[in-house]
Parts: structure tokens; C-alpha cells; sequence
């Protein structure tokens, strides 16, 4: 039988593939010495802004969502059916 | 148009032709009808509108213009490369309804006046609740009701609206209305409805996961982006359209990651999808519109893509629950591809057809100065990947192996997906090809390096976001409340209000009507001087005399009434008939 393809599921490779990650998130955020921005807004001045707000605007999300989840909107599965 | 018939009537036409074929003809003209349409579609001349009287009214039937034809264009493609998708499918009926659900989105897009425009709008909620009911599940049934009586109010608030325009403008002919009186309003949430703007949304997440494999491919396409082009073409520029909009991108998300079901996470992501193009009908420029018809021929190929992406998984795994799928990636590499392609984008990551569009309204935002809109817009295309982009490829595909070791989508999936695939990827290296169709003139270039820094900063670390918070992002088997809500347990609750007090006042005020007071009348006019006598005898053995036996003896007398004698003379009946007449002279003389 084949050999299973199983490139995920190995520790070793998912390191390598972290740490691809990280560089590219460096490279991302030091590009904005070099690119010439056209900002509307005083924040999207600062270095790095974008980043932070994609970065800030999940956690903002998932934090809310959960916290909407928990009280108000998530119930068990059969929960119409009863 | 073929000769003077118009795009709709194709399908319809085709949609009889499918019912008397079988097997390979069936399927080849199922695939071949949206491609005939297409080619029909290029050679429709635009701004031409062919009017003609119908029950004494005067109306345009037919208006093609620059901005309805994007809608054309993408319906075809969207139709043709669904029926390659559902190839394999041998519901024959469901084909059926799926071409007349599409010719009727035709009829709308191509509506020269409002009675035109809600006939065919009525038609498609009827053929797209058909599509959903061919699952023939338990769950779908009573989804498809819920759908259907949703849509059946939608369009109830249109006609109303659509009357009352009527009676206020004497025209009947479509085109920008604009919100101003109680018949605008009407209209505008009748398209509200098919938006699936919320409180109207539910509909939407709660039927579409329902339907098949395929119907659900299908039904993600047409009703919500219809919507999107009528409130185009009626209402561009309307500020609560903006807030609508940008309220809807971030509900959408919300919901998105609170969901387990996958095809329930791509339905709210559509909320979310259709929230910008919705923010662009409000900003309502040039730009802006051209933005939300680019968005929506976007949005209608990956999101189809992501559909199918999860349809293929569905139809091999038989599991649409994220938290009993995962490690995918071993058997079915090149649905995890095209779906990866799907979710890029999507999330609008640059070389993909999301990037392109989505920029424009964006772009429109910050000309006119929509601050707030603008950074809620912002916020939600970060939003988007993680909940759309991410989650569903990496949760059904990656995370823990569940030991599924499903055979790859069949051939015909494959096609579909790829096509699809190609032309979101086509549409993000080549804008133009998608700008020349736009309804206006565009001066936009979406790949400047700023744009594109900007673009991969944000997505990028809404994925480093994402991993972050992996252990908070777990599945869990639960279900999200929606509005749908209020009517599904108000629905019970109404049974049960009408049930115990509904009837029991009804069935008293029955007993009372038709029971009681009958046989206590029956009692009285059978012998009227016995009954006046024996309760008089009641009230006075019990109130006066204190007599129990002569009670008694009166109280049994009731049940008889018929027998109890009484010596009602002819004298005294003539001494109250002079009574009477007196006291009607005296009326008479006083009244004069």
C-alpha cells in the first residue's frame, strides 16, 4: 500500500513551517520603511499600523464573539427540538 | 436575447425540455442552457427596453442597462459551472428547479417595471424552496418552510410597497426610487428581506446548510445578489444602506466563528460578503456601485467555490460538523487546494478576484470620507480571513486527524471547482477583464505597493491572530441563536397561547352561544308563564320562606317545564298588552 501523505502531521515540520511564518510577518512589517504609504488617517502613519490593526481587530473579534457566544447565543445541538 | 426572447425565457423554456429528457441529455443540456444564455447575453444590446400594455397598464417589460448586465454575465457563469458541479446528480427535479430558480433571477435582473420584478421574485423564493426541500430531510422540510414563510412576508411588504408607489407616482416602471415616503420604505424592506440584512438574516443560515450538496451551490448565488442589484438600481446612496452594510460585515463574523456546521460558517460569511457590497450601494458613487457589482460577480464565483469546496467534502464524509472533520488534506488534495484558492479569495489576499473588487468600496469609502464605515470595512476584512479563510479550509482540512480517510471529489467536482478556481485567480492578475463590464467608467489601480503592503499586513497577522488563539477558536457542539429565534420558539409559543387560551375562550363563547343560552331560551319560550312562575317560586322559598322542600319540589319542576301548569288567564294577558300600549303611546307623545 502507499505511503500515507502525512507532511502535516510531523512535529519537525510544522516547526519549519512556523518559523517561515514568523519570517514573513518580520519582512511584512519592515516593508513599511520602504514602501511609501498613503495614509488618510494620523494612525496609518505609524510604523507597523497595519499589522497592529489586523492583529487587534481579530483578537477584538474573536474576544467579543466568544463572550456574545457564552452568554447569549450558544445552545446545545438538539436545542430546537426539544 | 435571442431574436426579441428574452434571457429568462431560455430557461424556462430549457427547464420543460429537461423534464422530458433523461440520463446524458439531461445533464449535457442542463450544463448547455446557462452557456447558450451566456453567449445570448453578449450579443444583448444595452439600454434598450421594450414596453408593450398589460391590463391597461403602460409598462417598460424589459430594461437592460451596463449595471444589470454584470448580473447577466455572472448568473450564466455561475449556472454553468454549478451544473458541471452537479453532474453526478440523478434528482432530476432538483435540476429542474435549480433552472427555473435561475431564469426567474433573470426575470428580476432584467425587470423593466416593479409588477414584472415581483412576479419573478415571488417565483424565486417558490423554485429556490423547491431546491431546498430536495434533500428531503426531516430538518430541510421544515427549513424550507421557514424559508418559504420568510420570503412569502419579504414579498408581501413589496407588493404592498409596490401598490402604494403605484398610487403615489403613477408609474410602475423600475428604476431609482429612493427612500422618501411609507411605499419607498416598504419596498426597500422587501429587498431587505432577500438581502438578508439583519433581523432578516436568518433565513438565510438556517436554510441554505439544509439543502444538498448542490442546491446549496445553487442558492448561495441568486437571491442575496439579486437583492444587492435591486437596491443598486433603486436605492444607491442611501445612508442606512451604509450602516446596514457595515453592521452586517461584522455580524457576519461573529456568527461565523461561533458556528461548527462548515456550510453554516460559508452561509454567514455570505452576510458578511454581502455587507460590502450593501456599504457600497450606500456610499452609492460611481465608484461605490461599480465596487458592489464587481464584488458581487466576484463574491459569487469563491464563494461557489468555497460551497462546493465544502459540498465535496459533505457528499464523500456525509459530516458537515467542523468538529468531527479534520485532517482532510491526506485523501483529498485537490479540493484543499481549490478550497485554499476559495478562501484567499475570499479574504481578498492580492492575485486573487476578492483583492480587486473588494477595494473599490473600500477605496469609495475613504473618497467620501466615510470614517466610521472605513475602519468597520477594514476590520472586517480582517475578520473575514479569520473566520472564512482560515477556519473552515484549516479545520476541516488540517487540525487533528478524525481518521476520515474519504476518497478525493469526484471527477465532475473537480472540474467545477478548478473552473471556478481559474476564474478567481484570473480576475485577481487581470482586473480589467471585470473593470471593462462595470457600469461606469474605472480609474482605479488596486495593485499599487502601498495597497498590497497594506492588504498583506492585515491578513497576515489576523493568521498570526488566528494562531494565537487557536485554544479559544475550538469547536464546540453547540448551535447559534439567530433571530430565526423569535419565530421559530414563537411559533410554539404562539401554538401553545392559541392552544390554551385561544380556545378555551373560543370553545366557552361556543358552548355559551350555541348551548347555553339556546336551551335556557328553549326552556323559557316553551313555557314562558310556567318558567316565570317556578322561578319565582325559587326565589321566593329560598330568599323569603327559607322552605327547602318546597325548593326542592320547584328546583325539579325546571327540568319539566313543559308539564307545570299554570292559570294564565286571558284577562291578564290583555291587562299587560294595555300596559305595553299605553306605554308606547306615551313614547309616541313625548317623542313628537
Amino acid at each position: 500500500m502507499k505511503k500515507e501523505f502525512d507532511f502535516f502531521d510531523k512535529k519537525e515540520n510544522i516547526e519549519k513551517l512556523k518559523i517561515i511564518f514568523y519570517i514573513v510577518l518580520v519582512v511584512l512589517v519592515l516593508l513599511d520603511l520602504v514602501v511609501h504609504k498613503h495614509p488618510h488617517y494620523a494612525w496609518e502613519n505609524f510604523f507597523g499600523s497595519y499589522a497592529i490593526y489586523g492583529f487587534m481587530a481579530c483578537v477584538v473579534i474573536v474576544v467579543v464573539s466568544k463572550l456574545l457566544g457564552k452568554l447569549f447565543l450558544q445552545r446545545p445541538e438538539d436545542y430546537y427540538d426539544r | 436575447m435571442i431574436g426579441s426572447l428574452p434571457i429568462f425565457t431560455l430557461f424556462f423554456l430549457g427547464a420543460i425540455l429537461l423534464a422530458f429528457t433523461k440520463g446524458k441529455m439531461h445533464k449535457a443540456l442542463f450544463i448547455a442552457i446557462p452557456a447558450i444564455a451566456f453567449v445570448a447575453l453578449i450579443y444583448t444590446p444595452v439600454n434598450v427596453e421594450f414596453g408593450g400594455s398589460f391590463l391597461g397598464l403602460n409598462l417598460k417589460f424589459i430594461f437592460i442597462d451596463k449595471l444589470s448586465k454584470v448580473w447577466g454575465y455572472i448568473f450564466a457563469i455561475m449556472a454553468f459551472s454549478s451544473a458541471i458541479f452537479a453532474y453526478h446528480n440523478d434528482d432530476y427535479k432538483e435540476n429542474i428547479y435549480a433552472t427555473l430558480y435561475i431564469g426567474s433571477s433573470y426575470g428580476v435582473v432584467f425587470a423593466g417595471n416593479l409588477l414584472t420584478l415581483f412576479i419573478f421574485w415571488e417565483l424565486m423564493a417558490i423554485f429556490s424552496t423547491m431546491i431546498i426541500f430536495a434533500r428531503k430531510t426531516d430538518t430541510s422540510t421544515k427549513a424550507g418552510f421557514r424559508y418559504l414563510l420568510v420570503h412569502a412576508f419579504g414579498g408581501q411588504l413589496l407588493f404592498a410597497g409596490m401598490i402604494l408607489y403605484y398610487f403615489k407616482t403613477g408609474s410602475l416602471d423600475f428604476g431609482y426610487i429612493g427612500l422618501q415616503n411609507i411605499a419607498s420604505v416598504l419596498i426597500m424592506l422587501g429587498f431587505a428581506v432577500n438581502a438578508a440584512i439583519p433581523p432578516f438574516s436568518a433565513w438565510l443560515s438556517d436554510s441554505y446548510p439544509e439543502s444538498t450538496v448542490t442546491g446549496t451551490v445553487f442558492l448561495s448565488a441568486y437571491t442575496s445578489k439579486t437583492a444587492v442589484y435591486v437596491l443598486a438600481r433603486s436605492f444607491p446612496g442611501e445612508e442606512i444602506l451604509l450602516y446596514a452594510g457595515a453592521i452586517m460585515t461584522v455580524y457576519g463574523i461573529i456568527y461565523a466563528i461561533l458556528e461548527n456546521d462548515m456550510r453554516r460558517v460559508l452561509s454567514y460569511s455570505i452576510i458578511n460578503q454581502v455587507g460590502f457590497m450593501i456599504a457600497g450601494v450606500g456610499i452609492g458613487t460611481q465608484m461605490a456601485i461599480n465596487g458592489a457589482a464587481a464584488h458581487a460577480f466576484a463574491h459569487i464565483l469563491y464563494k461557489a467555490l468555497l460551497m462546493m469546496g465544502a459540498g465535496a467534502v459533505l457528499y464523500r464524509t456525509g459530516i458537515s460538523k467542523t468538529s468531527r472533520l479534520g485532517g482532510l488534506y491526506k485523501t483529498m488534495p485537490y479540493t484543499l487546494i481549490f478550497s485554499c484558492i476559495g478562501a484567499a479569495a475570499i479574504s481578498a489576499f492580492p492575485l486573487t478576484s476578492g483583492f480587486t473588487s473588494k477595494s473599490l468600496i473600500i477605496a469609495a469609502s475613504l473618497e467620501e470620507h466615510k470614517t466610521i464605515v472605513y475602519h468597520i470595512l477594514l476590520l472586517a476584512s480582517a475578520g473575514v480571513f479569520l473566520h472564512a479563510g482560515i477556519k473552515f479550509p484549516y479545520f476541516v482540512f488540517f487540525q487533528k486527524d478524525s481518521g476520515l480517510r474519504p476518497k478525493e471529489a469526484p471527477f465532475n467536482m473537480l472540474i467545477a471547482m478548478g473552473f471556478v478556481s481559474f476564474l478567481c485567480i484570473l480576475l485577481g492578475v487581470k482586473p480589467e477583464l471585470l473593470y471593462s463590464i462595470l457600469p461606469y467608467e474605472v480609474n482605479f489601480e488596486p495593485y499599487t505597493p502601498s495597497h498590497v503592503l497594506l492588504q498583506l499586513q492585515i491578513l497576515m497577522f489576523s493568521a498570526a491572530a488566528f494562531f494565537f488563539m487557536l485554544p479559544m477558536l475550538k469547536r464546540t457542539e453547540t448551535i447559534t441563536l439567530d433571530t430565526d429565534w423569535f419565530y421559530r420558539k414563537g411559533a410554539k409559543l404562539f401554538i401553545i397561547f392559541v392552544d390554551k387560551v385561544v380556545i378555551y375562550i373560543g370553545s366557552n363563547i361556543k358552548s355559551y352561544l350555541f348551548d347555553k343560552i339556546p336551551s335556557k331560551a328553549s326552556y323559557f319560550f316553551t313555557n314562558p308563564a310556567g318558567y316565570i312562575k317556578t322561578v319565582y317560586n325559587i326565589i321566593y322559598y329560598k330568599v323569603f320562606e327559607d322552605n327547602p322542600i318546597k325548593l326542592e319540589e320547584n328546583l325539579s319542576k325546571l327540568n319539566d317545564i313543559r308539564s307545570v301548569k299554570t292559570d294564565v288567564h286571558l284577562g291578564n294577558s290583555m291587562i299587560w298588552v294595555t300596559v305595553f300600549i299605553v306605554f308606547y303611546l306615551l313614547i309616541y307623545y313625548f317623542s313628537i
